[in-house]
Order: structure tokens, then sequence, then C-alpha cells
């Protein structure tokens, strides 16, 4: 192939057991065609998209295998266990952090034909999906029926159920409805040696360790999940939106802290820090004429951003004027959608206007949320700083409370520290009584990309560890957060870990490369 | 073309937010077949780093050219569907024919057109002309249905089509653009010899070829072009046409793809099936959402637009509806297994 692959290259595997595998899934669903080789190798690992535009590309799988159901499925692992080929999991590709990456020459095997809506037990509210469907089509299916999982990260049109679970995904509504952790009840997964396991539908037991929690980010290390069970909900009857302004992060998260902790459920929350409030609602701050985008005054003034960076950078704003726009000047958005049943609503709504009161956020209506809504799945200027030369990337991570305002502040330090760095900014979205997260996207516009990229990771997973913070809320470990992996989990946790997987999959079959260092593995640095 | 290669490169680096919508890859589960990846590949055929060559033409041939892409895409500016046209050209004028397009062009070249020996129409008269697509030339309901309505609505057309006479879209999908652009020629002169000054179709592709890619290849047709229903709705406006009210049925229209997500025209066919008096049993994937019925030639791979097609009906016979009806010869032929109707045919039969 011409096109060059810098992580790892395919293998030629026997020929004996591609005719093997065509037997079991059909000609047509066996390919180690250019095409799809090229398409199967990388996810939505920023740096790995950086370099395909020049014709380069992570690594190469050895072939690509679409089965469409659980017992082709079974088939196809036994006959990778039989011939030592190893299996990497694609569901969406839209993990962000390598994870369906096939290193060491492992085949691609594609869940994407298993995308079916299966049923609905409208007695019990529990959906069943195949693991290859989209999130859109997924939550289109149920609306349909009157009924929503409310499970919408950005990548809802993008990813999969079948990732969602593998990397304990968590969408914008998670406040309420939760994460995937609290929606899946059962699942049907093949095992690592090829057996079919299935996982009861029901909402919690006690029956030993909770073998579903094995799957939820095992990240395809465990098995390959062909069906998950979902609790889901009617779709709710009322909604309330709030937007206020807040004088700092700190006294935002106090609020939001305050208001968690009561019975409240808002469904959305999300504290949005000066720059996030800067370019999302478009107000210009009394900071400084300069002051266009991301915050990037200092560099401009000292020449370090170019009028093409700063015009790239612009595109993102928004554009449109409202009411009550000027208030946000140099303040911290925080906007609440509460939903539901008309009461809970109403008396939520009630809390969330007195918290705001006690900190002095500055009511600002409905508008900022309406501006959030239309605005949270554009990501096109992603794709648009790759192409001339930037690198960005996006880094969430927890902590407690008590920690969170210290690690904002030096998180967003220490990346900016690094070399080429031109915006930090961040919000939180994801809220518990205890803890929130804090998800980081930055953009740089370095000379040596790679390093810059490198650079700007260490920092943020330094800084999380430095203030008792995980290193991942929802994105996952893939392979690019692996060497961080034993300071987060501890030596013993790390060592634990291992020993399950290696225990689950004797033959190393799954997913080589991810999540913790496997058993005479290679580090893929 | 600078700033559209650009929106390439933006593509093949999109995170693919529109491949949910994408009806190839839903019916086939290939990751190959979404947007991004086919923006990817053409952007390294562009770059000469493809050694595949037929693997890279059957890519851009897997492809229904709907534009539920263009509708979901992260670029206001970018047509997907523009680079994957200009691959098929270059695919054709290598040799490149997929099996599902061979007959279509061995008629093209013996009959000028894609059905193969026919006779030709040319009747009436009148300021309007009413070309019959080859599809309604196929489906003589449908026809002799429109010929009703403007029978009753006392309009006088021009009716032409017919023999070799076609807008030659099954050239434009196979990449023939040459062939393309001489039925693109054939069409503004006979429509200059008609004099007329406007004309009606019952075909949505018709209109958006004539509109859109006749002008990319030099051709002006120089007069408006809209679709019957259009037509059929001004009609019912000015009080031309009666229709007599149906109780207690529902129906489910099927939204053409050209029509809902190129022509934008989602609202003229509810409105005038309500006012019939039909309620609408809307299926899950509807108006800009509505999945294509695979097409007849659009699609290269005879196992991929079957996919597709068995798709689409699955979604519409979810609605339970005694009744199914579209506003496209194509659609209605390819979607023949729920006894779909067109749209001319429910006025048609609804009139005083
Ligand atoms: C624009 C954008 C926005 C994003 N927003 C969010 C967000 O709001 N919240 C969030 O949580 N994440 C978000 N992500 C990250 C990503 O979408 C999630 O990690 C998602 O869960 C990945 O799903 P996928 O189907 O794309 O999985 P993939 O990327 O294909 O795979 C992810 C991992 O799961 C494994 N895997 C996939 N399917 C299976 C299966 N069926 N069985 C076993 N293993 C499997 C793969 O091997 C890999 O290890 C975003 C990503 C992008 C690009
Ligand atoms: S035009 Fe339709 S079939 Fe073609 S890539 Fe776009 S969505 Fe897919
Ligand atoms: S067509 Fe638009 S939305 Fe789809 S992958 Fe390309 S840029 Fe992204």
């Amino acid at each position: 192939m011409k096109v060059k692959s810098f992580l790892s290259k395919g293998e030629d595997i026997s020929s004996e057991f591609i005719e093997e595998v065509k037997r079991i899934v059909g000609e047509k669903y066996v390919s180690k065609d250019e095409r799809d080789l090229i398409s199967y190798s990388v996810d939505y690992w920023l740096y790995g998209v950086y370099k395909t535009q020049f014709g380069e590309i992570p690594a190469i799988p050895s072939a690509v295998v679409s089965p469409k159901n659980s017992e082709e499925v079974q088939k196809v692992v036994r006959l990778a266990n039989k011939y030592h080929v190893q299996i990497t999991p694609f569901g969406g590709g839209s993990g962000v952090l390598g994870a369906a990456i096939p290193f060491n020459g492992s085949i691609i095997l594609n869940t994407q034909r298993m995308n079916k809506f299966i049923s609905l037990d409208e007695v019990s509210q529990v959906a069943v999906f195949e693991s290859g469907i989209i999130g859109t089509n997924l939550e289109k299916e149920l609306n349909y029926k009157g009924y929503s999982l409310g499970n919408i990260p950005q990548s809802i049109s993008c990813s999969t159920v079948g990732g969602w679970v593998s990397t304990r995904a968590a969408g914008q509504f998670s406040t309420k409805y939760g994460k995937i952790e609290d929606m899946v009840l059962g699942l049907t997964a093949v095992l690592p040696d090829g057996e079919i396991l299935q996982i009861k539908p029901v909402s919690r037991k006690s029956t030993g360790p909770s073998l579903k929690h094995l799957f939820l980010g095992s990240e395809g290390t465990m098995g390959i999940i062909t069906e998950v069970y979902l609790s889901v909900h009617k779709i709710p009857e009322k909604v309330i939106k709030n937007s206020f302004a807040f004088d700092s992060v700190e006294t935002a998260l106090d609020m939001v802290r305050e208001v968690v902790q009561t019975d409240a459920k808002p469904a959305v929350v999300r504290i949005f820090d000066k720059d996030e409030t800067e370019r999302y609602f478009g107000v210009v701050s009394n900071r400084g004429k300069y002051q266009q985008a991301f915050g990037i005054a200092g560099k401009i003034l000292t020449g370090k951003v170019s009028p093409k960076v700063l015009s790239i950078l612009n595109e993102s704003k928004n554009k449109t004027s409202f009411e009550g726009m000027e208030k946000l000047a140099g303040k911290v958005a925080v906007i609440f959608i509460s939903e539901g049943d008309e009461d809970f609503v109403s008396l939520e709504d009630t809390v969330i206007k007195k918290k705001a009161e006690k900190y002095n956020g500055i009511p600002i209506g409905e508008k900022p949320v309406d501006i959030w809504l239309s605005k949270r799945f554009d990501v096109h200027l992603g794709p648009t700083i790759l192409r001339n030369g930037g690198i960005v990337d996006t880094i969430e991570v927890v902590s407690l409370f008590k920690d969170a305002p210290a690690l904002y502040k030096d998180i967003i330090a220490s990346m900016l520290n690094v070399k080429g760095a031109v915006s930090i900014s961040g919000h939180y979205s994801h809220f518990y009584p205890e803890s929130a997260c804090l998800y980081i996207t930055f953009a740089g516009f370095p000379k040596d990309q790679l390093k810059y990229y490198e650079d700007t990771w260490a920092a943020a997973m330094e800084t999380t560890l430095h203030h008792n913070g995980s290193i991942s809320h929802h994105h996952g470990i893939g392979f690019l957060r692996k060497p961080f992996m034993q300071k987060e989990l501890g030596i013993a946790g790390e060592k634990l870990m291992k020993d399950v997987i290696n225990a689950v999959d004797k033959n190393h079959i799954f997913n080589p490369g991810k999540l913790v260092e496997r058993k005479d593995e290679k580090t893929v640095k | 073309m600078k700033k559209q290669l650009n929106r390439l490169i933006d593509c093949s680096m999109c995170p693919n937010m529109c491949k949910f919508s994408c009806p190839v890859y839903l019916a086939t589960g290939s990751e190959t077949f979404t947007p991004q990846k086919k923006a990817r590949l053409i952007l390294y055929r562009e770059k000469n780093l493809l050694e595949d060559n037929d693997g890279f033409f059957d890519t851009v041939f897997q492809c229904a050219l709907c534009g539920s892409c263009v509708v979901n895409c992260q670029y206001d500016d970018f047509d997907i569907r523009d680079f994957i046209t200009n691959e098929r050209s270059i695919a054709f004028e290598k040799g490149f024919v997929p099996p599902l397009m061979e007959k279509v062009l061995e008629n093209f070249n013996k009959f000028g057109n894609p059905s193969g020996e026919r006779e030709t129409i040319d009747k009436g008269e009148g300021e309007i002309g009413f070309f019959v697509s080859c599809n309604t030339f196929k489906d003589k309901s449908i026809l002799s249905a429109t010929e009703k309505i403007l029978n009753k609505a006392h309009v006088d057309v021009k009716e032409f089509g017919g023999g070799d006479i076609c807008c030659g879209a099954p050239l434009f999908f196979a990449g023939d653009m040459d062939g393309f652009k001489k039925k693109a020629e054939q069409m503004e002169k006979l429509i200059k010899e008609k004099g007329v000054k406007r004309i009606i179709t019952n075909c949505p592709t018709c209109i958006k070829m004539m509109k859109k890619h006749y002008a990319e290849v030099g051709v002006s047709i120089g007069v408006d072009i809209v679709h019957t229903l259009t037509f059929t709705k001004e009609l019912i406006d000015e009080g031309k046409l009666s229709l007599k009210k149906v109780e207690n049925k529902s129906i489910t229209y099927h939204d053409p793809c050209i029509l809902a997500k190129d022509l934008d025209i989602l609202e003229i066919p509810r409105t005038i099936l309500k006012n019939i008096g039909y309620s609408l049993r809307e299926p899950a994937y509807t108006g800009k959402d509505a999945h294509c019925c695979g097409g007849k030639t659009k699609v290269g791979d005879r196992n991929t637009r079957d996919a597709i097609s068995s798709m689409r009906e699955n979604e519409l016979k979810e609605t339970k509806a005694p009744e199914y009806v579209s506003a496209c010869p194509t659609c209605k032929d390819v979607l023949k297994s729920l006894q779909m109707k067109d749209i001319a045919e429910i006025v048609g039969e609804a009139l005083e």
C-alpha cells in the first residue's frame, strides 16, 4: 500500500483463516481490500486524524470482518483462537483515545452490521438493541414509540451503543438520566474463548460481583457486545430552561453543588468558564478589544497568533445577539434544563432559582440555553484547525468538589504553559452530589505537533493526578492514557485489572495494546 | 474549487457526523461507505495514494446520491455528491461501468433513453409544457391521473416525452458526462422549440437535473420547471380543482429524497393529502430524515441497492398504514411491494 501506517502494520494472516471466516460471514463481509484497510485504520484519536490528511494512518488491520449476529461473532472468535489471530472490535469509530485502532496486525471486527432495534417492553420500560446501532437512530426509534434513552453524547450521530458500553460513555443529559452504566440492565457478549454470555436484564441483584460491570468500560478487551438491554423512559412532559451569570467558576461550582446536593435532578447542567461563555454566547468582554475568541488576547498582542489563526478561531463564535447578552460579559455562564413530570420540574425550578440568588447569579433567561441547544453538535471547527496545521482535542477528568477549583486553575495553567498552546478552555457538564467532571478543549498551533500534543496531554494528566482527580470521566483509556494507568489505579489496582483481563482473555485475542499493558505486549509509542 | 477542496479535507477529518443518516451505510454496515470515509478515499485518490482503482471506483458508486449527508452536514457549503459525481466521471473515462448500469447505458446507445424502444409523445397545445419523465412514461396510471387533473382544471399543456427524450439522469449517475451533456443540449433545444413558458413533471430527479446539473455542463432550459405536485397545489388554491373528501382513511407518505432534501418540498404533499381527508401516519424516518428508496441506477451495486430498498420498505411498513403514497415514479416502482401510489393518482381519484 502507498498509504503508510506510522504505529503498526497489518500482518499476513493465514489464507485458511480468511477462507474459513468467509464461510461463516459470507464472502462480502470479509475484506482485505485497500479501501477497507484504510477505512478501519483509525477511530477519532485526534493526532491520528490529523496525520490522515497527509496520507499517513496509525495502523493497518490485517482484514475487516463484519458479522451479522452473536452466532457469527462466536464462530469468528473461536476461529481466531484456533489461528491465534487478534481481534480489535470497531463500533462507530468515534472513540477519541485510539481504543479501536487495530494494533499488532489484528483484524477488525466491525459491529455496524448489527444495527437493529430488537424490542421494547413497555410494561417494564426496557428496550433491546443490537450493539452496532448508531445513537441517533436508537433515539429516533425510541422517540417514535414515545420513549427516550436520554444518553445524548455529542457524538450521538456517529457512535454506537456497543461503543458507549465499552467506554462508559456519558451524555449531555446525564445529571438526571445517568451515564450509560445507569441505563444498561443486561447484555449479550461473546467472550474471548467464544462462549456467549447473557446477562439478564434486571435493575439490581446480589449474585456476586457484577459481571455487567466487567464490560462497562472494558474497551473491547473482555468480550464483544452484541446486544444491549436498556432502561428507557417516557418523553418528558414538561421542560424548563434557566441560565445565570456568575462571577467565577468557583462560585458557579458552589451554586451547582448545592443544587445537586438537594433532591433536584436537572437533566442538563453546564458551567462554561469565561472563555467558553465568550465563545458560546458571543459576548465580547471588557477584557480588551483584541480578545475576540478563545481568550487569546495575550498571544495576539505578542504576535504569537497569526491573523489567519485568529480568523479560524473566530469562526466558532456565536454571531446572534440576544437580550441580556451583555450581562454575560466577563462572566461564567451556567445553564439548566429541568424536564419530566410537571410538578417535580416546577419544584426543581424553584430550587435552582433560590440557589442562584444565594450566589448572586444574574438570571439571563432561556436564550443561552437555546443557543447551546442549537450549537451542541457543532464540531465543524476541529477539522479546519487540523487542516491549517493546528492541533485540537478534548480532555475530561473528574474530581471531588473540594479539589475542583484548584484543579481547574492548575490544569488550565499547566496546559497553557506548553509551547504552541493558543487556547485552553473548560466547562463542567456532569455532576454528582460529591464531584464534577471538568471538560477541557485545547487548541494549539505549534511547530512540532506531536510534541505539543504529548506534552499537553501529560500536563493535564499529571495535574489531575496531583489534585486527587481521576484521569478520565467518560472517554476512556485506549492506548493514549495507558501510561498513566498505574498512577491512576495504583500498583495493586493496575495489577488486579491486568490479572482480570488476562484471566478472561487467556490467549490474548482481544484488542491488543489497549487499557493496560498485557502480558508479552510491546508498548505502542 | 480551492475552498471546496479544503472542505473535502475537512470532511475527511470530520467525526462522520452525518453517518447515521446514510442509507448505504445503514443497509450495509460498512464504514468504508460512510460519507467521511468516502471523502478520505477521494482525497487519497487525488493525491495518487491508492493502488486499487476498481475498489475505489466501486466505492463512489456505493452512493444513492440521496443528500442525507448534505442535510446533516457540519458545513453549509459542502455537498460531497459533487465530488462523488466527479470521481464517477473519472471512473467512466477509465472504462469502469458498474454492473447495474451496463444495461441502461446500452439502451442509451441504441435508443437514446434508459428503457428501450418506445413511442414519442408529442401532443397538445399551451404555454405549459408537461414533460413525461421516463418512469412516468412506463407508469400509465400516473400519466393518466396527471392528464385527468390537467383536464379537470382546464389547463392546456404541450405534453412531450418518450422516444429518445430523457433528461439524461442515468448517464449522469453513471459518470458519462459527455453523454449527459448531449442529452441536456437535446432537451434545451426541444424545450426552446416547444416555446413553452413553464414546465411541469412528475419526476423530482428530472427537475434537479434540469435546474442544477444542466447548469454545470453549461446548459440552460431557459424556463422554470416544477413538480406536478406544486402545480396541483396551485390549481387547488386557485379553486380550479375540487376534491371529494375521503373519510376515516389513513395513509403513509414516503418523501422522495430529491423532492424533500434538494427541492425542499415537504408540506405540499401533506397539505394535499390532509385536504382530501387523509390522516397521515408518519414513519420514524420522515421528511428530510426519510431514507432513500434505493432508486434504480443511482447505486452501482445491486445488492446494496436492494438492501436499501428493503430497509425503506420495512420502515414504511412499521406505520401499518392501509395505503402508501409518494411523489416520484421511481419510488413508487421501487417500493411496489407496498402497493405504493403516486400522489397524482390519489388526487385523480378524489376529483369531483
Ligand atoms: C465529536 C465527538 C464528541 C464526543 N462526545 C462524547 C460525549 O459527549 N460523551 C462521551 O462519553 N463520549 C463522547 N465522545 C467519544 C466517543 O463517541 C465515545 O467514546 C463512544 O462511546 C465511542 O463509541 P463508538 O461506537 O464510536 O466506539 P469505537 O470508537 O468504535 O470503540 C470504542 C472502544 O469500544 C470498543 N468497542 C466498540 N464496540 C464494541 C462492542 N460492540 N463490543 C466490544 N467492544 C466494543 C472498541 O474496541 C474500542 O475499544 C465523542 C467523540 C466525538 C468524536
Ligand atoms: S448522498 Fe446519500 S448515499 Fe451518498 S453518501 Fe450521502 S447519505 Fe450516503
Ligand atoms: S458530509 Fe459533512 S457531516 Fe458528513 S462526514 Fe463530511 S463533513 Fe462531516
